[in-house]
């Protein structure tokens, strides 16, 4: 049952990777994608675009979709909270905001911005815990996290307004970017990147045992073998870098993190490691398909991913919302 | 397969039938000595002294209660013992090792604890909760081995809950996830068994049936320890009772030694009338016979 979900998982990845290299302002035949992979012309312009354009786009979305949704897999196995993900949390926003002052006052580019973003991504769960803490009405409530991370993301959102202000002609190419884009160039930052992100989803692999174990609770994880200080640092460590990574490439694309988990729990349930492999796959398609459509949609004119994505993905904020609520009405 | 559904809670049933213990136990404890120890055990939540200088022993073989009001320390002491507090004083031994010191996982393989609060995501299978007692045993590589699934088998076997394995926990009642809860803690297969409050969310049958399995368990050479809230199941089941009060042992004993007038009335406070029936002690309070 769990591998049969894998396995559509993985055909339906693979459709949309062909439909993927296909689409786009001029729609490409089968036979033309198959002879710009496999026999490539360098003179052949169609060939130019399928390889140049289409295919890097396909490579840095699906990486961007996979380790975003393992990350937020992580998280919500770990806070135990359905809500949250690398965006509700506030981690995208604080990168976001360290990079631009990481570009303002050290001059950073390229792959040197991760440190910044990385660190952005810490401070902001520290913001995050801390406005929650504050808020929370005692207990464990799922919300008072989810209020914290949106108060958390609104502050860096503007902090980050306020560096751009300083000097707009400074920050002009990087307007795709702060709103969450897919460009022909992207894949630079990811040559560097990939492995962390490997790494990451290969550990989450490996953890997703022992998160599994935590979901019986503290006392009862520790009491069946676990450590669970020991693996709730262990998954922050995963996940935190695992969203800045795709961060640095795409800029910060919002619930993939979230959804792609919910999916994943519907597809193939929640524990072992089929889930957390099916989840790395859903992210993929997930965003695969959302820059499918931004491409296509109103074609030749391109969207951001992220405005895609900020759309399809609020609505789908709003009813995992609304149905955890209903069921703690219950 | 038809599931063998066995009226295994009868109480009376001989102390001989070990048809339902588990096979294979990690066993190097000599039958007869202690495996684990309590030493002059105190803690306290910030300067509120919960146990005081408690000193106990727990031999393999032995199913043992422990009883008391609520925040007489029971749950805070099998905590202790299971290694998920820390001792201000005194120490807790496992072979003659302090617990503290053993990795989580070592420290899993010999004893198992079924914790009170029984969360456990909607979504997750049955089959995989149970499995998760697994746990300690398992290695990088070397999951679901086939001694793995045959104790997982054995477990759910013992508590009724195979025709479950392939439903989700959010389909579950109370009762049913609790028993598959304590067929998890039997799939660790440790030779230290300690349940907090097992009988929680169990109707009057499974409460039996529990007791029963627990009781059983001992039988075959495990030390079981289990955190009580109901005095006449206690003394129905247990070997020995640890009667506590304000964090100390008030009676340590026999159920019949234990459970007397006096000692009910120094730690409950109220006046009872004390109905010995078989191994069973019922305690029914004087006000209420008048």
């Amino acid at each position: 049952m769990k591998g049969l979900g894998l396995a559509l998982l993985i055909v339906v990845l693979a459709l949309l990777c062909g439909l993927h290299l296909a689409a786009g302002a001029r729609f490409s035949s089968p036979a033309l994608v198959f002879d710009a992979l496999f026999h490539h012309d360098p003179r052949n312009y169609q060939h130019v675009v399928v390889v140049k354009q289409r295919l890097t786009r396909l490579v840095v979305a699906g990486y961007a979709g996979a380790v975003l949704a393992v990350s937020g897999l992580l998280l919500q196995k770990v806070l135990r909270n359905d809500l949250v993900s690398p965006s509700t949390l506030g981690i995208n926003s604080g990168a976001v905001t360290f990079v631009v002052l990481g570009i303002y006052f050290l001059g950073l580019d390229g792959a040197a911005l991760f440190w910044p973003a990385l660190a952005g991504g810490i401070f902001a769960v520290g913001v995050t815990f801390l406005a929650a803490s504050l808020v929370s009405q005692g207990g464990r409530d799922p919300l008072s996290l989810i209020l914290g991370g949106t108060m958390t993301a609104t502050l860096f959102s503007s902090a980050t307004t306020f560096a751009i202000s300083l000097d707009p002609d400074r920050f002009g190419n990087l307007m795709g970017w702060l709103v969450g884009d897919i460009g022909n160039f992207d894949y630079q930052p990811l040559t560097l990147l990939w492995p962390l992100g490997a790494f990451g989803i290969g550990m989450a692999i490996i953890l997703c045992r022992a998160l599994d174990l935590q979901t019986l609770g503290t006392e009862q994880a520790a009491a069946l073998g676990a450590d669970p200080q020991l693996i709730r640092y262990a998954a922050l460590a995963l996940a935190i870098p695992l969203a800045i990574s795709a961060v640095c490439v795409v800029g910060p694309i919002g619930f993939v993190g979230l959804v792609a988990p919910h999916i994943a729990r519907l597809l193939v349930g929640e524990t072992g490691r089929i889930a957390m492999i099916s989840c790395a796959l859903i992210g993929a398609v997930i965003v695969v398909a959302t820059d499918m459509l931004a491409r296509t949609l109103f074609s030749p004119q391109l969207l951001h991913v992220g405005t895609v994505m900020a759309l399809c993905g609020g609505v789908a904020f709003l009813a995992i919302v609304l149905t955890t609520l209903r069921r703690r009405m219950a | 397969m038809p599931v063998r559904r066995e009226a295994s809670w009868r109480p009376s049933r001989p102390r001989s039938d070990r048809a339902d213990v588990l096979p294979d136990m990690t066993s190097d404890g000599k039958q007869g000595g202690e495996v684990l120890s309590v030493n002059e055990l105190s803690f306290g939540y910030g300067g509120n002294a919960v146990l005081e200088a408690l000193s106990l022993g727990f031999r393999p073989g032995e199913f043992v209660a422990i009883v008391g009001p609520n925040g007489c320390g029971k749950s805070t002491l099998l905590k202790i013992m299971a290694g998920l507090l820390k001792p201000a004083h005194g120490s807790v031994l496992l072979d003659n090792q302090p617990v503290g010191s053993l990795s989580r996982k070592k420290l899993a393989l010999h004893m198992a604890m079924l914790a009170q609060s029984n969360e456990a995501p909607d979504g997750m299978l049955v089959a995989d909760l149970v499995g998760m007692g697994r746990y300690a045993h398992e290695g990088w590589l070397s999951r679901g081995t086939s001694r793995d699934r045959a104790h997982i088998d054995a477990a759910m076997r013992i508590m009724e809950v195979a025709d479950l394995a392939e439903r989700r926990v959010g389909e579950l009642s109370g009762g049913q996830l609790q028993r598959c809860r304590m067929a998890m803690a039997l799939a660790q297969n440790a030779r230290i068994l300690l349940l907090d409050e097992p009988t929680n969310h169990l109707d009057l049958k499974y409460q039996y049936s529990l007791l029963d399995i627990a009781r059983r368990q001992a039988a075959g050479g495990r030390s079981v320890v289990a955190v009580l809230h109901d005095l006449t199941l206690a003394s129905l089941y247990a070997d020995r009772i640890i009667l506590m009060s304000g964090g100390t042992v008030v009676a340590d004993g026999a159920p019949v030694d234990v459970l007397t007038p006096a000692h009910i009335s120094a730690v409950y406070g109220i006046a009872t009338a004390a109905m010995p029936f078989g191994r069973a002690v019922v305690h029914l309070p004087e006000s209420a016979l008048e």
